[in-house]
């Protein structure tokens, strides 16, 4: 998987790339919007991320570019600008998803993953499967083992998430955006409760645990067991 | 707060104008109505004055060529010329003695006036005398005069026909005031609601700007020169409200770019370093929490500035109120039971009505936050929605420790913390944040409180 990063603050691409090569993928990296355009012209990407202000191009005259050559690799737009008519402009451009900075890496991943899957025009499969944890989307039955596990509308959403992120790691913010459609953090700490739950139903009782907490950054359900 | 308050029309000026107009109006005709009645009836009067004289002249005449009798007969002739009914003459000596008088079958309990005829005896050459003739309508007009040979003569006649005349005058007048009176206040209300419609069109302006809309401007095509004034006056304070808005939303976007800048890049090397660490780096983490606690800190800050600045757009969708209440209390359930709370949730079924979601969401996770956070274990929260035709009240009721009188009504302020709550956690925005959400939205936050027992937080909003 290729990946095109237009990002002008070089400390913080420098990250990105490292962050994306340890994760599997291939990353080039443009300094401005004119670079980031040829380069995305000239090479095919699976995917790109290209921040909004950027010298010599925009962001968004450059997906516009992108979009009238009929190129349409996926792209996620970065920008410090988090109003809902932002988002949208940045939407409607032909931006496909996009990430607020700061942002956590955790999150660009996870996104970046999302979009290539869309891209690639899988089927969604109706049971997600992780080590012994089956969950069953159409009846939505989760087991573990043999055992059947009961969960509340919102421990089973969350389960999901983590499920879809396997191996990913998943902070507070995504679990409150995706998981609950809140676009901020309550100051109280209702994700570590709602997480403690899931853990008392699904790992509380086994072997080997399968949510595990990154001190800072989030949880992760673990892939390999 | 709700802007658009209803006034009443009894205090508009327009309305006051068109009381002034419609009072000066039918006060100044109904004077040029009297003086004109009052011309009109002192020249019938004098007519008849006139009439009445050349009457007494020709007896006069009479009866110094003719004598006594041929004036009495006279006197018979002219009244039956008349008809005994509408006149009658009647004869004294200087003391009052009548001796003669026309028929005066219709003129019942005729008095002599004995001021009259004192008056003719000093040498007065008539007097004039108006009287009431009983068991008639109208009143009758008569002249003394002497006739020499100190003898008195009476001419009266009946006024039914001038005080028709007068009675037709009076009930055309009334006729016409009856008009006057609605037709000058309505031209009245015409005249007010056209010189006030510059003004209203300021005040529509005006309106739109405060839900933050700063691009409308007044006209000023208008043909009065002082309303031309006023809108040009307020165009250009709107032209510079403008500027100051713009420069400062351009201010906070840069300062906002350029803070967040350096923290996403201490937070993504603090968080590779999380990730890639075999074991749990302490620094890291509180480095992450940090960052992510000075993000949520400018987001807040920007959004309150924002919400009541007034510069906020607002992401107006159909929602169902009761059914982002229900979310949140899904969400907090967890937390509530942890912390052996009786969380309470009573409201209606759905709530349909327009609003920012996320921004709604927002305000009523950040009471729920504080609600569940300042109630002691074992105590009760409970969430109850009022609905009526006007507007929607969701309430908070906590039994925490409530908050002292002097403090209630600084806790909307901004980094305002009550002295009890300086152990936990928090910015001191998030009320300052829901409260100016409200306002936004065209609603409000009230707050109830009895220190000791618990508060009450209710949030108002127009349905819309």
């Amino acid at each position: 998987m290729r990946i095109l990063l237009v990002e002008d603050d070089e400390t913080l691409a420098s990250f990105i790339e490292s962050g994306l090569r340890e994760a599997g993928f291939a990353v080039d990296h443009a300094c401005d919007g004119e670079t980031g355009l040829h380069m995305a012209v000239a090479e095919p990407y699976d995917a790109a991320v290209v921040d909004i202000m950027l010298p010599r191009l925009d962001g968004l005259s450059l997906i516009e570019q992108l979009r009238s050559e009929k190129n349409n690799i996926p792209v996620l737009i970065l920008s410090a600008k988090r109003s809902v008519s932002d988002r949208v402009q940045g939407l409607q451009t032909g931006g496909d998803d996009y990430l607020t900075k700061p942002f956590a890496f955790s999150e660009l991943l996870a996104r970046i993953q999302a979009l290539i899957r869309r891209n690639s025009g899988k089927s969604e499969p109706h049971t997600l499967q992780v080590g012994d944890l089956t969950m069953n989307l159409l009846t939505r039955n989760v087991t573990r083992g043999r055992t059947k596990i009961d969960l509340q509308p919102l421990e089973f959403s969350l389960l999901e998430y983590l499920i879809r992120n396997a191996g990913n790691v998943v902070t507070k913010t995504m679990i409150m955006e995706h998981v609950w459609d809140y676009n901020f953090d309550p100051q109280t700490n209702v994700v570590e409760v709602g997480v403690c739950r899931l853990r008392d139903k699904v790992d509380k009782n086994y072997e080997t645990k399968l949510i595990r907490t990154v001190r800072g950054v989030g949880y992760v359900l673990e892939k390999e067991t | 707060m709700f802007l658009r308050k209803k006034h009443s029309l009894l205090h508009t000026l327009a309305f006051r104008l068109a009381v002034y107009y419609a009072v000066i109006f039918t006060v100044s005709s109904f004077l040029a109505f009297m003086i004109f009645y009052l011309i009109i009836s002192s020249i019938i009067q004098d007519n008849r004055d006139q009439d009445l004289l050349g009457d007494l002249r020709e007896f006069t005449a009479i009866m110094q060529n003719k004598g006594l009798e041929e004036a009495k007969s006279a006197a018979l002739l002219e009244t039956k010329g008349d008809g005994e009914h509408n006149s009658f003459i009647r004869f004294f000596t200087m003391n009052g003695q009548e001796i003669m008088s026309s028929d005066l079958s219709s003129w019942r309990n005729m008095k002599v006036s004995r001021l009259a005829l004192s008056e003719i005896s000093r040498g007065t050459d008539h007097v004039f005398e108006t009287m009431h003739v009983q068991g008639r309508r109208h009143k009758a007009r008569a002249v003394y005069g002497s006739i020499g040979d100190r003898l008195v003569i009476q001419i009266g006649e009946y006024l039914e026909d001038d005080e028709e005349l007068l009675g037709v005058f009076r009930s055309v007048f009334s006729a016409i005031m009856i008009f006057i009176i609605p037709f000058a206040t309505i031209i009245g209300l015409l005249m007010g609601r056209h010189a006030l419609h510059g003004v209203e069109q300021v005040t529509q302006t005006a309106m739109n700007i405060s839900t933050g809309d700063l691009e409308h401007r007044v006209s000023v095509n208008t043909n009065a020169e002082e309303i031309t004034r006023l809108a040009s006056t307020f165009n250009y304070m709107l032209d510079r409200i403008n500027a100051l808005v713009t420069g400062m939303r351009n201010m906070l976007d840069d300062i906002t770019h350029d803070l967040k800048k350096p923290i996403a890049r201490v937070r993504i090397m603090a968080e590779k370093n999380l990730l890639s660490s075999t074991g749990d780096d302490p620094y890291a983490a509180s480095i992450l929490e940090e960052c992510d606690r000075l993000i949520q800190m400018i987001d807040t800050i920007l959004d309150t500035s924002e919400a009541e600045s007034g510069s906020t757009r607002l992401h107006m969708q159909h929602m169902d109120m009761a059914g982002i209440v229900r979310k949140a209390y899904e969400l907090f359930f967890p937390l509530a039971e942890d912390k052996n709370l009786n969380f309470i949730l009573d409201i209606p079924e759905s709530c349909p009505m327009t609003g920012d979601i996320h921004k709604i969401q927002r305000m009523v996770a950040n009471l729920l936050d504080n609600a569940l956070k300042y109630t002691p274990s074992g105590g009760e929260v409970a969430i109850s929605m009022k609905k009526s035709d006007q507007h929607v009240d969701l309430s908070i009721r906590d039994t925490g420790p409530g908050i002292p009188g002097d403090e209630l009504p600084h806790i909307f302020e901004r980094f305002h913390r009550g002295d009890k709550s300086r152990s936990e956690a928090g910015f001191g925005l998030g009320l300052t944040l829901a409260r100016a959400i409200a306002v936004s939205h065209g609603g409000d936050i009230t707050v109830h409180s009895i220190p000791g027992h618990g508060s009450t937080f209710t949030i108002t909003l127009p349905d819309r």
